[in-house]
């Protein structure tokens, strides 16, 4: 029906042809194609030319294509069949559009056959692989197409794609089935391969692999329409533009969410760490299982085996925990492993020793290892190890345990020797000796002689031997066994001091004997002889030797002329006096005539004490200088400042701390800390063995900061040193101080010259973060402070408040060594009696101390 | 972190795989550009090519069972295969 515009213009005056046309157009163009059709019939039917005809045509086009994307396939076919009739000559015009059609209705042979055409024309091919590329949406439906033959090259390719497809979303691929060589670049179906590839790279999160795939996908093609979920796939979930329902579903279904299954983690966690009740635990266990099934399969095995072990090493309930996690978990070697040092971990060594056997097992059944070689001895001593720690009833359970294996060693001892017929490195060894040192009677010697049988080259047995040997003064047997060493090794810096330190041991032991034995000559003479003793004080040590055999011997000149030598050789009659004292303490005789020190020149005191000390430690001889020289030394070292070296403040260090003089110990620490920062940490530390007693906190503070400096300075065994000395509250914070403190620290103590009072001195309580608790600090704070506190202040003041400083500051630190010594209050006072006396009027002492 | 992780292969990887494990971790690690994480690298190695240091490394582990948090800490949520029908659902449009 016409409308009434152009109803009204009859034909005489018929409106104009374009106008019209472009009303239809736009009726098009606006999706009124049912309008547009009726109003194009009867502009045709009132103009009847060629271009009425074209644009009826168009209509008509417009129409089928809207009821083909409508879904009315059936109406599209009729109405398609209806103007091919009427009008013939659009019989190719209507070929897109039936294409499509039949594509969209699943009428797959339709479209496909005129393929088995041979003089089919190339326009009409190109619109058929158009259809197949832009509508098929499952390649198996030209897979199992009937209108093709099966070995048509489009149907082989269709079935290698529907399987590539299917294979791809339903679990990992290879490449071999991606190559998908039947489908070619040509091919309508090559978007297919393209998303099967991209899809392969998105399941192996290889996201540029994926993107470049779905960018060789035409974006007409039907394949297409999958690009923006697999981006959003990729990318963070988030789809670029908005999905269909479909779309959206399967998103949902493919992207797994891991936050609850962190969720029932944490909180199997936290039900384990409570762990008194095994309900939550199991539930929790339960949760995470099934969680962790539907969102992380592949961890699956893993999590099972990790609740079991937890379970097993916790004593929960483990058949509940098997129930919940579905049956036990796979027990491979590294399960056996983890479980193993779990149990060590938690201080079970029979159940862990039982599960390293387990493991042994195992990981040889796997393949991880050979069933004899380096790597099951390393078990077996890990074994022996755990043995050692176990007590008389856990040993019966790990016998009854391992009962069903046979073969398998039970003892320590068994365990290391097959160790080491497995693998007979000096690793091995080591470990056995370490065990064999702790057993009764000649165990180690034993496994020193097995050492030495398998390892003949080895010197280490060897030192044993000479050491265990020369602790029992056993020197001839000693000796024999350092000659053996040396052939090996003469130049080992342990075998080149046995020689001298056994040598000298031999000699002290022969001249203790009465009367002394001819041999003990001999035996200084080889001493004297080596060319060891030749260098630096040593001269000086062979001729105290020398002396303490003449005296022995009762030959007074030749002791007189020794002695002469001695001191001519050290330069002093105090030096010679005190290395014979030394020397003589070393061969167990009577020293006590050289005990005191001569009364000239005691300024020199601190350099000789410095140097027998050196001496000494040099010939590794116990230092045992009298008490009565150090605290001398004491009182003459703040008289001659700056006048001694470095290594002899060390070395009066070492002796003021041995008898723990700590006020010495503090002189010295300050001289120290003048002599430059090479030694800054070490002298802090040797004044916080100063402190110890008197200010701990100090102590600490200044052991805190030379570990400090230490670690600056990479000196790694002072630094370790120092942490030693802390106790556990200042090991937590050794990390924490910053080198701003560590330099304030260093500055005040290097201006605290003088030895503190009892509890003065600077304690760096604001360095820690802490406050003074005292009342005054806390009423300068601004706190509330009770009158009781200041009661409690006032008592805590100075008890010596009255009496002379100086006899105040004796006293506590006289206290304070006798804490340190462990002696009794009463000791305390009897050695201040005895050490104090001299200074005490005669007619106050005996009564005072009553 | 143990030896085995720093290469990132199992407690029973071959020789094969250790080595090839070490090689992939030089490549993204090369010496001229981090030399420290190279040290690790080659530190890890050599104790997982030693048989000794290697049984060791799983004698002496610290942390032999991570908790579970940290198990999971890392987590990318596994992309699951659902078959190909829903992919063919999005295909016909619906």
């Amino acid at each position: 029906m016409l409308p009434k515009w152009l109803k009204a213009k009859t034909a005489p005056e018929l409106p104009d042809f374009a106008a019209l046309a472009a009303a239809i157009r736009g009726l098009i163009a606006g999706g009124k194609y049912k309008t547009a059709l009726d109003q194009a019939k009867d502009i045709h039917k009132a103009h009847g030319t060629p271009a009425s005809e074209s644009l009826l045509l168009d209509a008509y086009a417009a129409r089928i294509k809207s009821l083909v994307e409508g879904g009315l396939n059936v109406e599209a076919t009729a109405l398609a069949n209806l103007v091919r009739e009427r009008y013939p000559a659009a019989a190719d015009r209507l070929a897109t559009l039936t294409a499509d059609n039949l594509a969209r209705s699943g009428k797959i042979d339709e479209l496909l056959a005129p393929l088995n055409d041979p003089a089919l024309s190339p326009e009409r091919l190109a619109i058929i692989e158009r259809a197949i590329q832009e509508r098929v949406t499952d390649p198996g439906q030209i897979a199992s197409c009937p209108a093709l033959p099966a070995e048509h090259p489009l149907r082989q390719a269709a079935g290698a794609l529907q399987r590539a497809f299917a294979a791809v979303t339903a679990g990992p691929v290879t490449d071999e089935i991606l190559a998908l060589p039947e489908v070619s670049r040509r091919s309508p179906l090559a978007p297919w391969k393209m998303l099967v590839g991209a899809l392969a790279a998105m399941y192996r999160r290889d996201a540029q692999t994926s993107r470049r795939y779905l960018a060789a996908i035409p974006p007409g093609s039907a394949p297409a329409r999958l690009i923006p979920v697999i981006e959003a796939i990729d990318g963070d979930g988030t789809p670029g533009a908005p999905l269909t329902a479909a779309g959206n579903e399967l998103l949902s279904q493919v992207q797994g969410d891991a936050d609850v299954l962190k969720q029932k983690a944490q909180e199997l966690d936290e039900a384990l760490d409570d762990g008194y009740d095994d309900g939550p635990i199991v539930h929790a266990v339960r949760d995470l299982v099934s969680e962790c099934h539907r969102t992380a399969p592949f961890h699956l095995e893993k999590v099972k085996q990790y609740a079991f072990i937890r379970a097993r090493v916790e004593k929960t309930d483990i058949k509940r925990v098997n129930a919940a996690i579905g049956g036990p978990p796979s027990q491979d070697a590294a399960f056996h492993s983890m479980l193993a040092r779990r149990f060590e971990l938690d201080d079970q060594p029979g159940e862990a020793a039982a599960a390293w056997h387990d493991f042994r097992e195992k990981a040889v059944e796997e393949g991880w290892f050979p069933a004899e070689g380096p790597e099951v001895a390393a078990i077996y001593m890990q074994i022996a190890g755990l043995l050692g720690k176990m007590a008389h009833w856990e040993l019966k359970e790990f016998n009854v345990a391992i009962k069903s294996k046979p073969g398998v060693p039970r003892d320590a001892a068994a365990l290391y020797e097959r160790a080491t017929a497995l693998d007979p490195h000096p690793a091995v060894f080591v470990q056995w000796l370490e065990w064999a040192k702790k057993r009764k009677g000649s165990t180690a010697e034993n496994v020193a002689a097995r050492w030495r049988q398998t390892r003949p080259a080895d010197i280490e047995p060897l030192l044993f031997l000479i050491a265990t040997f020369e602790k029992r003064n056993a020197f001839p047997t000693a000796l024999r066994y350092l000659a053996e060493a040396e052939q090996i090794d003469s130049v080992n810096p342990e075998v080149r001091k046995a020689r001298l330190r056994l040598t000298n041991a031999n000699f002290f032991k022969q001249v203790q004997q009465r009367p002394v034995p001819a041999v003990a000559a001999r035996t200084l003479a080889a001493i004297a002889e080596m060319p060891h003793t030749r260098q630096g004080d040593r001269p000086a040590f062979v001729e105290a030797l020398h002396y303490i055999l003449a005296k022995g011997k009762k030959d007074l000149d030749e002791a007189r002329s020794r002695r002469a030598e001695i001191e001519s050789l050290l330069g002093s009659e105090a030096a010679a006096a005190l290395l014979i004292y030394v020397v003589a303490s070393a061969c167990k005789c009577d020293g006590s005539e050289w005990s005191h020190f001569p009364n000239t020149n005691r300024g020199a005191l601190p350099a000789i004490l410095a140097r027998v000390a050196a001496l000494a430690r040099d010939l590794e001889l116990a230092v045992a200088v009298p008490y009565a020289w150090v605290r001398e030394a004491g009182e003459q070292f703040p008289k001659i400042p700056h006048t001694l070296a470095i290594p002899q403040l060390r070395e009066l260090g070492e002796c003021a701390r041995a008898h723990h003089i700590d006020e010495f110990v503090y002189n010295i620490s300050a001289e120290g800390l003048t002599r430059g920062i090479n030694t800054e940490a070490e002298f802090l530390l040797l004044r916080a063995h100063a402190l110890l007693v008197r200010s701990h906190d100090r102590a600490m503070m200044c052991a805190l900061t030379a570990a400090g400096i230490a670690r600056r300075r990479q000196e790694l065994d002072l630094a370790a040193r120092a942490v030693d000395f802390l106790d556990e509250r200042f090991k937590e914070e050794i990390n924490k101080l910053e080198p701003a403190q560590i330099d304030l620290v260093l500055k005040t103590e290097k201006e605290e010259t003088k030895f503190p009072l009892p509890g003065r001195g600077p304690a760096y309580p604001e360095l820690r973060g802490q406050l003074c608790d005292c009342p005054s600090c806390r009423k300068a704070r601004g706190e509330k402070v009770s009158p009781l506190d200041q009661e409690e202040e006032l008592e805590e003041e100075d008890p010596f408040d009255g009496l002379p400083p100086a006899f105040a500051d004796l006293f506590m630190a006289t206290m304070m060594e006798g804490m340190a010594r462990n002696e009794s209050p009463a000791q305390t006072m009897a050695r201040m009696e005895r050490e104090m006396g001299q200074f005490l009027p005669p007619a106050r002492r005996g009564k005072k101390r009553r | 972190m143990t030896a085995r992780e720093i290469l990132g292969v199992e407690m029973n990887a071959t020789d094969e795989q250790v080595r090839a494990a070490y090689l992939d971790k030089v490549k993204e690690h090369p010496p001229d550009r981090s030399p420290d994480e190279f040290e690790r690298i080659r530190d890890a190695y050599d104790t997982l090519r030693d048989p000794r240091r290697r049984m060791n490394d799983i004698l002496l582990s610290r942390r032999p069972v991570p908790s579970f948090t940290e198990l999971f800490a890392g987590l990318e949520p596994e992309r699951r295969f659902v078959g190909p029908n829903p992919w063919l659902e999005v295909l016909k449009g619906k």
